[in-house]
């Protein structure tokens, strides 16, 4: 039933510059996750177990990867007639040629393509976090409350508030005002980035904020506070469960440690919300005689000939004889040749580790490989 | 790019040897190396050697089969000209019995098989793994005019091999070509891997003298006992292939992919091998697990020792837990402290803590899907 009311709008386009190397030539949200995903495959994923059948995806910053990983949508049953997922890329018109200046200007530009489908919500979506979610219960709850504006906010430690976009909301979760990074914190609920909009609001503040020169055409700074001085019903819709901006070599690093815990919140066994992947048709994963693995993630098409300690191991990714592995990633197709020691590495897909090669220091996190395409 | 030859796999396997496996599947299902199934190196070899066009002679337990390839999509057959195509026997309206044999299914699928747009067609089965390319076989067939060319494996110092007894070994003599059994008095010999290229006017018209004739239930029968009648050679196929007609070659069969020299030719010489998708994360291993020499799919949780096994996707194997020269299939759990060797666990199969399973490796115990040992 929902797919006919809502259609999604997954903000893929940014380049997630504190990621380094992994993102110099790969889209964020293309960026491997977890062994075998890639961090857009949860919010696709959401949608797909949500019953949302209308996606597009907003790309600009090195779309190749997510491109070819998207594809039609097959993965996520997103291949689809009348809907399913659509690439939405910045274009030329009879005005010239421009980039997406912002998130607002974003969902502007592609005002055609969400009128296509006459929904009566649109949800936006970041296609750069960790989590399951499902868009219903937030869609219910919009509906239920008679809002006009949706935001799905998590409680995050009060010390901690100040490196969050923060919602201030009245006794029952009515906002009232947005402070980015506020000094001295008023709330503890951060803002997830998931908001959902009736359509008709947000379709006339998009064309208002492209008309205003001051603006920066984003969400957060210009389109959610300007509706807020408007005063209309703003509701925080409370999320409680795993969810990461894995916005940093570090978060990106720790988020894959979580995953090390067979009780992680993020529940990636769970059947009832699986997450879905494009497939690789390769064969399950080999431990040899000589091979030793503890704690760790594999996924298929992996070998392993030597030591593996509290890692992760993308899709066929090589640990060769005597290599010791610890507290490290290796991304797809990742080679540790014979005898590395590597600590607290993340090696980029297709990078070899040079035989005896020594690397991390186990303290920081080291990445291995000049740059990852993000294709396979 | 794709060639003018229809894959056809015939699916009227004999199943007795291997019957705790095909309780509630054929044959061609039969899980296989961790994930996939026996008809999925089949397919992925055709499709990987540019057969764009496959039909498939289904004889029963059509569940399992439509179950695993659905239209065809993960080996890329979901196309609007040739794909797949599965070509079921007619039930009597008035009789629930299915015939004797598979040229009753052909007889009910003549209209296809006229109707087929290629000029040869392959004729497999779909229990022999390896990964083999048919293009060559293919093109000498066309170039040679064989009515029929038929695909063999060379065998030295056979007379010892147990496992190739009872199977198809083809002689020349008197420049005819005959297909008879393995009875292992040959030291020496060509084994016919039930792997047949031929003119489809050949096909077509040895299928209609034998339905017009109503003796011969089998095709392929019907096939060795004309091959006097056309212009006939062989094809020796280079690599290694495993037939699976037992228990005991399907034990074996399975322990040989635990050499990484043969899983890299198995999954890889000549393409990939494609099989249905489950969307399983990534196997977590527990402090305290001990893997050695085994292949391990998706979404299992692993917290005891595995040794020599193959452990297929979604199984749980608790602390303490040993598993030893054994093949687990999928969503299987194993208790803590269970312990098992030369063991072949079926699917859905509930190992309760502290049992113990002994098999041999002459003949492996099987549990079959859905047992509960508590």
């Amino acid at each position: 039933m929902i797919h006919s009311k809502v259609v999604a709008m997954i903000l893929a386009g940014g380049q997630g510059s504190r990621l380094k190397n992994l993102t110099r030539k790969t889209a964020k949200p293309a960026v491997h996750f977890g062994g075998k995903y890639r961090i857009i495959d949860f919010t696709l994923s959401n949608c797909a177990n949500s019953g949302i059948h209308s996606v597009g995806i907003l790309t600009q910053y090195q779309p190749l990867a997510l491109n070819t990983h998207i594809g039609t949508g097959v993965p996520w049953d997103l291949d689809r007639k009348g809907g399913g997922v659509e690439i939405l890329p910045p274009y030329m018109s009879t005005e010239g040629g421009r980039w997406y200046a912002g998130t607002a200007n974003a969902i502007f530009e592609n005002i055609d393509y969400i009128d296509l489908h006459q929904p009566e919500y649109v949800l936006i979506l970041s296609g750069d976090h960790i989590y399951k979610m499902d868009y219903r219960k937030m869609v219910a709850f919009h509906q239920k409350t008679k809002a006009d504006v949706t935001v799905s906010v998590i409680e995050v430690p009060w010390e901690e508030a100040s490196r969050f976009g923060i919602l201030n909301t009245k006794d029952d979760d009515v906002i009232y005002e947005f402070d980015e990074k506020p000094a001295n914190p008023k709330n503890n609920l951060a803002s997830m980035g998931i908001y959902v909009f009736n359509w008709k609001l947000l379709r006339r503040y998009l064309r208002e904020d492209h008309k205003n020169k001051e603006s920066t055409h984003d969400f957060g700074s210009d389109i959610i506070p300007e509706i807020l001085r408007q005063g209309h019903r703003m509701m925080a819709y409370r999320f409680s469960g795993y969810w990461r901006d894995v916005g940093t070599v570090d978060s990106y690093w720790e988020a894959h440690m979580d995953l090390l815990d067979p009780n992680n919140e993020l529940r990636l066994y769970d059947d009832e919300w699986k997450i879905f992947t494009k497939n690789l048709d390769v064969p399950p994963h080999y431990i040899s005689d000589a091979g030793h693995v503890e704690n760790s993630l594999l996924n298929e098409g992996c070998e392993v000939y030597g030591t593996v300690k509290n890692s992760i191991l993308s899709t066929s990714s090589v640990v060769e004889e005597g290599a010791v592995v610890t507290d490290s990633i290796l991304l797809p197709y990742a080679r540790v040749g014979k005898g590395a020691v590597l600590k607290k590495t993340i090696v980029l897909s297709h990078h070899k580790v040079q035989e005896d090669e020594v690397l991390g220091d186990g303290e920081t996190i080291t990445l291995a490989g000049a740059y990852d395409m993000g294709i396979l | 790019m794709s060639i003018n030859l229809q894959g056809i796999i015939n699916l009227g396997e004999r199943e007795e040897y291997i019957r705790e496996l095909t309780m509630n599947r054929p044959l061609a299902t039969v899980p296989f190396a961790g994930r996939y199934r026996l008809i999925d190196f089949m397919l992925s070899n055709m499709v990987n050697s540019g057969i764009d066009s496959i039909s498939l002679i289904v004889k029963n337990k059509f569940h399992s089969l439509n179950d695993h390839i659905g239209p065809g999509k993960d080996w890329d057959l979901d196309r609007k000209t040739g794909g797949l195509r599965m070509l079921y026997p007619d039930l009597e309206p008035d009789s629930n019995l299915i015939s004797i044999g598979d040229i009753p299914i052909v007889r009910s699928n003549l209209a296809h098989f006229a109707s087929l747009k290629k000029d040869h067609i392959l004729l497999t089965r779909s229990n022999y793994i390896g990964n083999i390319d048919f293009r060559p076989a293919y093109e000498e067939h066309v170039k040679k005019g064989n009515d029929i060319t038929v695909l063999t494996r060379r065998i030295r110092q056979g007379r010892m091999r147990i496992d190739l007894l009872g199977m198809d070994i083809i002689q020349k003599r008197n420049g005819t070509y005959s297909i008879g059994r393995n009875l292992g008095n040959q030291n020496n010999f060509d084994l016919s891997i039930e792997m047949f290229l031929m003119k489809k006017s050949v096909f077509l018209r040895i299928v209609h003298e034998t339905i017009e004739e109503g003796v011969e239930p089998y095709l392929k029968k019907a096939i060795i006992s004309r091959l006097s009648d056309y212009k006939v050679d062989t094809y020796t196929v280079d690599v290694d292939i495993l037939p699976i007609h037992s228990i005991q070659q399907y034990y074996n069969a399975s322990l040989t992919i635990l050499d990484p020299i043969y899983a890299q030719y198995l999954f890889y010489k000549n393409g990939k091998i494609y099989t249905k998708v489950k969307d399983a994360p990534s196997t977590l291993y527990a402090t305290g697990s001990e893997v050695n020499n085994s292949l391990i799919a998706n979404g299992c949780v692993i917290e005891g020792t595995v040794e020599n096994s193959i452990i297929f996707r979604d199984v749980h194997i608790g602390r303490g837990a040993v598993v030893r020269n054994s093949i687990v299939f999928q969503d299987t759990q194993i208790s803590s402290r269970a312990n098992m060797n030369y063991c072949i666990i079926d699917k859905f199969v509930h190992i309760g803590s502290g049992k113990v399973l002994m098999g041999d490796g002459g003949l492996p115990y099987v549990i079959s899907k859905g047992a509960s040992i508590r």
